[in-house]
C-alpha cells in the first residue's frame, strides 16, 4: 500500500467517522430536546402542585381562622361577663389553647412565607420597654404556675423609642420564651432586654437563660432547622411542630441579626437574640392600648358597617363593636353591605369587612365602593392571613387589614387610627403610631 | 465499548508503528464500523479483538503485550478526562485505584448510560499493599494490567504487579496483587 493510498484511505475514514458522528449528534439532540420537554412538563407540574399546596394551606388557614375567631372572640367577651372563678380558668384554658391553634397555623403559614421569600420587614416606632413588658408578662405568670422563678431585667440605657418590625419581635421573642417554659421543670428563667453600641452599631439583645432539659452540642445547629427538635422524644414529651425556632432564626435573620445558643444538657440553655435597631429621640407618650372599659375614646359613636357571613363571627363582631362604644350594623356579604351604601353614601364611618364571602367578596365590594369616588375606610378582616391577600387589598382600595382571630385591643387601635377625627382625646394618638 | 477506546488504539498504532498499519489491520480486520470510529460511539468489542489480532500478526507482537502497551497508553488518556478539581487527579496509584469502581466508573455510566464496563473490586491489606479483581466479559485483563502499570508511572512511584489469572478465565478475571516497594 502506497503512501497515497494509504491517505485517501485515511481520508475516506475520517470522513465516514465524521458522518457518523453527525448523525450521532442529531440523534442526541433530539434526545435531549425530548428530556428537555419531559422535564419542562415536569417542572410546569410541579410548579402547579406547589401553588396548589399553597392553596390549599391558605385555604386550610382560612377554615381554621375563621371558627377561631368566633372561639377565641366569644371567650375574650366572656372575660368581662360575671363569671365565677371556675367559669373564668375555664374560659382561660379555652382560650390558651385557641392562642396555640393560631400560633400553630401562623407556624406552617410562616415556613411557606419564609422559603418562598415573601416576607419583608415592617419597622415602626416602637416603646421598647412596653413591648417588652408585654411580653414578658405572659410567660412570667405560666413560669411561676409550674414553680418556676422568674427575674426580668431592662437595661437603663435603653432608649424609650426605637424602629423595630414588632410583629417579628415579638414572634422570636415569644418563640424563645415559651420554649424556655415549656422545657423548664425546676429552677429559674431569667429574661432580660440589653443595649448595645459598638461604633455605629446599635443593637438590642433579648436575653433569655433558664435552667431546663438543655440541648447536647451536636444538636445545636440541629434545632434551627425546620421540623428537627434536638431528638424524636422531645415532640413526644413535650409537642410542638418543630417550626419554632426554625422560624426564629429565619425572621431574626430577615431583620438582619441572629439568634445564639449556649447550652449544656441537663443544666440550661441561654439563647441571645441580637437586633440591629435606630433609636428614635421621641418624648411622646406612648399609646394607651388597653383602654377598653369605661368611657368611650370617641366624641360620638363610629357608625360602623361590619360584612361577615359567618353568623359565628357576626355575634362576635357584634359583641366586640358593643364593647369599643361603636354602632354596628351587620351585613351578611358583599352585596347587602354594597346596597347599604348605595342607599346611604355617607351612612358609616367606616367599613369592616370579610373577604370570602358569597355573591361578592371583600375586594370586589372595595373596587365598587372605590369607583363610587367614597373614600370611607375599609378594613379587611379575614381569615386569610397571606401576605399576598393583604398587598391585593391594598391594591384594590382597601384602607388596611386585620387577620382571625384578632383581639378587641387591636381592632380597638385599628379604629382609633383610622377615625381620628372622632377620638375624644387625640394626644393618646399621633400620626406615627400604628396600632400595636 | 466506547469508541475512545478505539480511536485511541489506532492513534497509539500511528505513532508506534505507522500509517500503513493502521490501514493495513482495518483492511485485514473486516471490521462491521470499516473503522470510521468516532470517540463518541459505541462498538462492538470483537472489532477491537479482531484489530489486536491482526496487529500482533502483522508485527509478531502477543495480542497480550500489545494490550498491555495499550493499557499504558490508554491510561494518559483517561488520567486528563478527570476533572481538575477531582481530587483523585492528584492523589496517588492505591487512591486512584481504589476509586475506579464507585467514584470514576460511576461518573462514565452518568454520561454514557449504556457503557458496559468491566468492574474492579479492590481490597486494601496492608499500608503497603492494594488487592485489585478484574472481571469482565470481554477478557482484556492485559489492557488492565497496562493501565495499572501506567498509573503506577503517572505517578512516579515504585509499585510491583504480580498477576494472577483465575483457571480457564482466558483473561476475563485477574488478581492484581499491588505491592509498594520501599
Amino acid at each position: 500500500m502506497d503512501q497515497l493510498e494509504v491517505l485517501r484511505r485515511r481520508i475516506a475514514r475520517e470522513k465516514r467517522a465524521r458522518e457518523c458522528a453527525e448523525q450521532l449528534l442529531e440523534l442526541k439532540s433530539q434526545e435531549l430536546y425530548r428530556a428537555n420537554q419531559v422535564l419542562l412538563t415536569a417542572k410546569i407540574e410541579a410548579e402547579q402542585a406547589s401553588i396548589a399546596k399553597n392553596q390549599f394551606i391558605a385555604n386550610m388557614s382560612h377554615e381554621i381562622r375563621t371558627p377561631l375567631n368566633a372561639i377565641l372572640g366569644m371567650v375574650e367577651l366572656l372575660d368581662d361577663d360575671n363569671l365565677t372563678l371556675i367559669q373564668k380558668k375555664r374560659a382561660m384554658v379555652i382560650r390558651e389553647a385557641g392562642v396555640l391553634l393560631a400560633s400553630t397555623i401562623d407556624n406552617i403559614l410562616d415556613i411557606g412565607r419564609i422559603e418562598s421569600g415573601a416576607m419583608s420587614v415592617e419597622e415602626t416606632r416602637t416603646d421598647v420597654r412596653k413591648l417588652f413588658e408585654g411580653i414578658v408578662s405572659v410567660f412570667r405568670s405560666s413560669a411561676e404556675q409550674k414553680g418556676l422563678s422568674f427575674h426580668q431585667s431592662v437595661d437603663p440605657a435603653l432608649p424609650t423609642f426605637i424602629l423595630l418590625d414588632v410583629t417579628k419581635f415579638k414572634q422570636i421573642a415569644t418563640n424563645l420564651l415559651g420554649n424556655a417554659v415549656k422545657f423548664t421543670n425546676s429552677g429559674h428563667i431569667n429574661c432580660s432586654l440589653k443595649y448595645s453600641v459598638a461604633a455605629s452599631r446599635k443593637e438590642i439583645v433579648f436575653l433569655v437563660e433558664d435552667t431546663g432539659i438543655g440541648v447536647a452540642e451536636d444538636k445545636v445547629v440541629e434545632i434551627f432547622e425546620p421540623f428537627k427538635q434536638s431528638d424524636n422524644s422531645i415532640t413526644r414529651r413535650f409537642g410542638g411542630t418543630g417550626l419554632g425556632l426554625s422560624i426564629a432564626n429565619s425572621l431574626a435573620m430577615l431583620l438582619g441579626g441572629t439568634i445564639t445558643l449556649s447550652s449544656r444538657p441537663g443544666v440550661g440553655s441561654t439563647f441571645a437574640l441580637c437586633i440591629p435597631v435606630t433609636d428614635l429621640v421621641d418624648n411622646l407618650s406612648p399609646s394607651s392600648p388597653n383602654q377598653m372599659k369605661g368611657s368611650s375614646p370617641f366624641i360620638r359613636p363610629p357608625k360602623i358597617l361590619a360584612i361577615e357571613d359567618n353568623p359565628h363571627n357576626q355575634e362576635v363582631l357584634c359583641g366586640v363593636l358593643e364593647r369599643l362604644h361603636a354602632h354596628a350594623v351587620i351585613a351578611e356579604n358583599g352585596q347587602a353591605g354594597l346596597d347599604l351604601i348605595r342607599t346611604n353614601p355617607n351612612r358609616f364611618d367606616i367599613i369592616l369587612t370579610d373577604l370570602h364571602m358569597p355573591q361578592l367578596g371583600g375586594v370586589e365590594l372595595a373596587k365598587q365602593i372605590r369607583r363610587m369616588g367614597l373614600t370611607i375606610p375599609i378594613i379587611a378582616l379575614t381569615g386569610d392571613a397571606r401576605t399576598s391577600t393583604r398587598d391585593e387589598c391594598l391594591e384594590y382600595g382597601m384602607t388596611d387589614f386585620l387577620a382571625k382571630p384578632f383581639q378587641i385591643n387591636t381592632l380597638r387601635n385599628l379604629l382609633l387610627h383610622h377615625l381620628h377625627s372622632l377620638v375624644a382625646t387625640p394626644d393618646c394618638m399621633d400620626a406615627n403610631k400604628l396600632p400595636y | 465499548m466506547k469508541g475512545i477506546v478505539f480511536t485511541e488504539f489506532l492513534n497509539m498504532v500511528d505513532v508506534c508503528f505507522d500509517a500503513e498499519t493502521v490501514e493495513t489491520i482495518i483492511v485485514e480486520a473486516k471490521l462491521p464500523s470499516e473503522g470510521a470510529y468516532t470517540s463518541v460511539g459505541t462498538y462492538s468489542h470483537h472489532e477491537m479483538i479482531s484489530l489486536l489480532t491482526c496487529l500482533s500478526k502483522r508485527t509478531g507482537q502477543s495480542t497480550d503485550d500489545l494490550m498491555r502497551s495499550y493499557g499504558r497508553h490508554m491510561f494518559g488518556v483517561l488520567h486528563a478526562q478527570i476533572p481538575p478539581n477531582d481530587p483523585v487527579r492528584c492523589s496517588n496509584t492505591f487512591n486512584l485505584l481504589s476509586e475506579i469502581q464507585s467514584n470514576i466508573h460511576a461518573e462514565v455510566l452518568k454520561l454514557y448510560p449504556d457503557a458496559d464496563l468491566p468492574h474492579f473490586e479492590h481490597t486494601r491489606l496492608e499500608q503497603d499493599t492494594l488487592l485489585l479483581k478484574y472481571r469482565s466479559e470481554r477478557g482484556m485483563a492485559s489492557f488492565a494490567e497496562g493501565l495499572i502499570a501506567g498509573c503506577i508511572a503517572h505517578f512516579g512511584e515504585t509499585i510491583s504487579i504480580e498477576r494472577t489469572d483465575s483457571p480457564g478465565s482466558a483473561g476475563r478475571e485477574a488478581l492484581f496483587t499491588l505491592k509498594r516497594i520501599s
